[in-house]
């Protein structure tokens, strides 16, 4: 496939997401000023840079016999993490692996509505509404699988529901939409099973997993959610953060671990910092540790020299100095940014 | 020669340029004062101030014409310590500076330095030129003794005279000679001056806290709890000898010392060195035998040397591009990507 073929040689150039995937694969990955420009253009174009084929590489050349490898996009706000972190999801989708992708782990530790004690383990909180949406996303986005693989273990959910070992996930994934309150430790079921499965190999319906997670920072840092006696909740006392600490954990094979960093979202964090160790906190460094830290910066001159040419062509610029003063202009407004770029076209 | 006749064409011009500006100004001006002052002299002498009777009309001198402020009379090459001899308020006629200062109201511009509040209120060291140092020095060095002339580098003055004491003589006119301020005392010393080993050395900077710099490792201790000079002198001295005794000392409590507390971080039983080593245990799980030998030679190796030392610069120095993309590589090498 074309996807899989790309090099450097085609470094600064569009290609086109097919709408289908769009659907399937990016159900709530996208960037949302990306969906809008993807509604408004009717089509889903990704420029080709060059951290996301550094990621691809590194994908193509790991040892999937060996513990997973993580991979950390970080870079100044607005350079375009989280589009390479799709690109690479939608890589690792067409090469048929698993797609376990959090598109923002900052909204599990803020603005939660629902808190539930846990039922599995009584220190813990429940997200029912996160989680569940998340099961549905996820349902969306990996359908195929969910009849493949097989359940391991039985789960008991209630005295009178369980689900018995050797049905397929998708009845787990099915259970958690519908039963809300379970969803949280649903969610930590298919993490686990999927975590022990990919280690097989792929002529024994073994699968890759790639585990993909924007705004990683915030597993580590402060939640703004309160108890009852408004003392705040530590991250750790989410289930679902406790179930995703364990994925980034390098103990189990057969896949990779994909994440960024994102100021953004992020609570309790200066508006400058973007390095990992400010962002990640001394915890979260020692449990990311080892791993490979990817720069992503501002566009260069060809890439900026592409966004240009493909505004351009869909006619996104109308003001008549588009061709060649403003362009100065522009290039001196936004620094190069992808972000800001976009942001300021949206006005010409 | 050419040189010499721009210079002198240029002054000229400025001068002109001075004047004009300045006549025109002090005209208007001048035409306005006089004006208004007419004008209430009129009114006053028949409104204001009715007959007084037996005390008779009040005298008022005509008020005399303002001179050129003294800036449009400077020539270039003058003696800046006349203007300003001594500490004194900011004038705005002896300042031959266009300065602005205050907030701009409406979209305008800093008002002028005419009449400007703003600039009086600050203080201005415009007495304290480098030609006027200069001369205070000319002044202080009948009071002064000559420098030793084996002591002609800094090297050698830290190596023979390692603490430096600096106290502060005030002058002033005024009906009492003392000066509370003059019984502080500064004690300088450089830390690797003092004889200190490894743990002495972190326990003294650990007792010290602010009053030691890390940058420029010198320990500033400035004592002014004594009324009097030689006292706080004598009490600098004592709290030097008993931190330098107390930081030899080794106490109980000091084997709690946790990882928080460590001044600068070291790899060894990090979590940074368990989890590379967990992870190049699992990478070669087939064959190899567990125990201490693997974890030596694991160790041992150049790719975990590296890691450990790009590990050490980042907790250190703290993070850089350059510092991270160093991590970026030894991981690579460790993970064998």
């Amino acid at each position: 496939m074309w996807r899989a073929c790309q090099s450097e040689r085609h470094l600064g150039q569009y290609y086109t997401l097919p709408t289908s995937h769009l659907h399937t694969i990016f159900p709530h990955g996208l960037p949302a000023r990306y969906q809008q420009q993807v509604k408004t253009f009717n089509e889903g174009c990704v420029m080709v840079r060059q951290p996301a084929l550094e990621l691809i590489s590194y994908l193509k050349a790991a040892d999937y016999s060996k513990p997973a490898v993580r991979y950390l996009l970080y870079g100044l706000k607005g350079s375009g993490k989280t589009m390479s972190l799709c690109h690479t999801i939608h890589y690792c989708s067409t090469q048929g692996w698993l797609v376990l992708h959090i598109p923002d782990a900052h909204l599990w530790v803020k603005n939660c509505k629902e808190l539930l004690p846990s039922s599995y383990h009584t220190s813990r909180f429940d997200q029912p509404i996160e989680a569940s949406n998340w099961l549905r996303n996820f349902r969306t986005t990996n359908e195929r699988f969910l009849s493949k693989i097989k359940l391991r273990q039985r789960y008991t959910w209630t005295k009178r529901e369980s689900t018995e070992k050797g049905s397929p996930l998708g009845e787990l994934v099915d259970m958690g939409v519908s039963r809300v309150k379970s969803s949280s430790d649903v969610v930590g079921a298919v993490l686990k099973e999927l975590r022990l499965q990919a280690a097989e190999t792929e002529e024994s319906e073994g699968f890759r997993l790639a585990v993909a997670i924007d705004g990683v920072n915030s597993l580590w840092g402060r939640t703004t959610i309160k108890k009852e006696d408004k003392s705040p909740v530590a991250p750790e006392e989410l289930t679902l953060i406790h179930n995703l600490r364990k994925m980034i954990d390098n103990n189990w094979c057969g896949g990779a671990v994909i994440a960024t960093l994102s100021q953004t979202g992020s609570l309790y964090s200066p508006s400058s910092a973007y390095l990992p160790k400010e962002l990640l906190g001394e915890e979260g460094f020692d449990s990311m540790d080892p791993f490979i830290p990817v720069p992503v910066s501002n566009y260069s001159e060809k890439e900026f020299e592409s966004c240009y040419l493909y505004y351009l062509d869909r006619h996104w610029l109308q003001h008549p100095h588009s061709e060649n003063e403003g362009k100065k202009e522009i290039i001196f407004l936004s620094n190069r940014n992808p972000s800001v770029l976009e942001r300021l076209c949206a006005f010409l | 020669m050419a040189a010499h006749t721009l210079n002198i064409y240029m002054l000229s011009l400025g001068r002109m340029h001075c004047h004009i500006y300045g006549r025109n100004v002090h005209k208007a001006l001048n035409r306005a004062t006089y004006a208004t002052a007419l004008s209430t002299n009129n009114s006053s002498l028949n409104k204001g101030f009715p007959d007084r009777g037996s005390r008779g009309p009040i005298i008022r001198r005509p008020r005399r014409e303002e001179g050129e402020p003294r800036k449009d009379k400077m020539p270039v090459d003058q003696d800046w310590t006349a203007v300003y001899p001594t500490a004194a308020p900011f004038r705005p006629g002896s300042v031959p500076l266009p300065v602005r200062m205050g907030f701009p109201v409406k979209r305008g511009v800093p008002p002028e330095k005419k009449g400007n509040l703003e600039l009086i209120k600050i203080p201005n060291f415009l007495h304290l030129t480098p030609t006027a140092i200069k001369k205070h020095c000319e002044a202080m060095k009948l009071f002064c003794t000559e420098w030793p002339s084996a002591l002609d580098t800094n090297v050698k003055c830290d190596e023979h005279f390692p603490i430096k004491i600096e106290c502060k003589d005030y002058v002033s006119a005024g009906t009492s000679i003392r000066n509370p301020s003059a019984r502080i005392v500064n004690l300088r010393v450089k830390l690797s001056s003092l004889n200190l080993d490894d743990h002495a050395g972190k326990k003294m900077a650990k007792l010290l806290g602010e009053r030691y710099y890390k940058e420029t490792d010198i320990i500033t201790i400035i004592t002014d709890s004594c009324p009097v000079r030689q006292q706080n002198y004598d009490y600098a001295m004592y709290l030097l000898t008993v931190l330098y005794h107390e930081s030899w000392k080794t106490e109980a409590w000091e084997s709690e010392k946790t990882v928080a507390d460590m001044e600068e971080y070291s790899w060894e039983d990090s979590p940074s060195q368990k989890n590379a080593l967990s992870t190049l245990v699992r990478m070669q799980i087939a064959g190899e035998v567990e125990g201490d030998a693997v974890r030596d030679k694991l160790l041992g190796r150049p790719e975990v040397q590296e890691y450990r030392e790009s590990v050490i610069r980042l907790m250190n120095e703290g993070e850089s591009e350059s510092s991270i993309l160093q991590y970026r590589e030894a991981v690579k090498k460790l993970l064998k990507l």
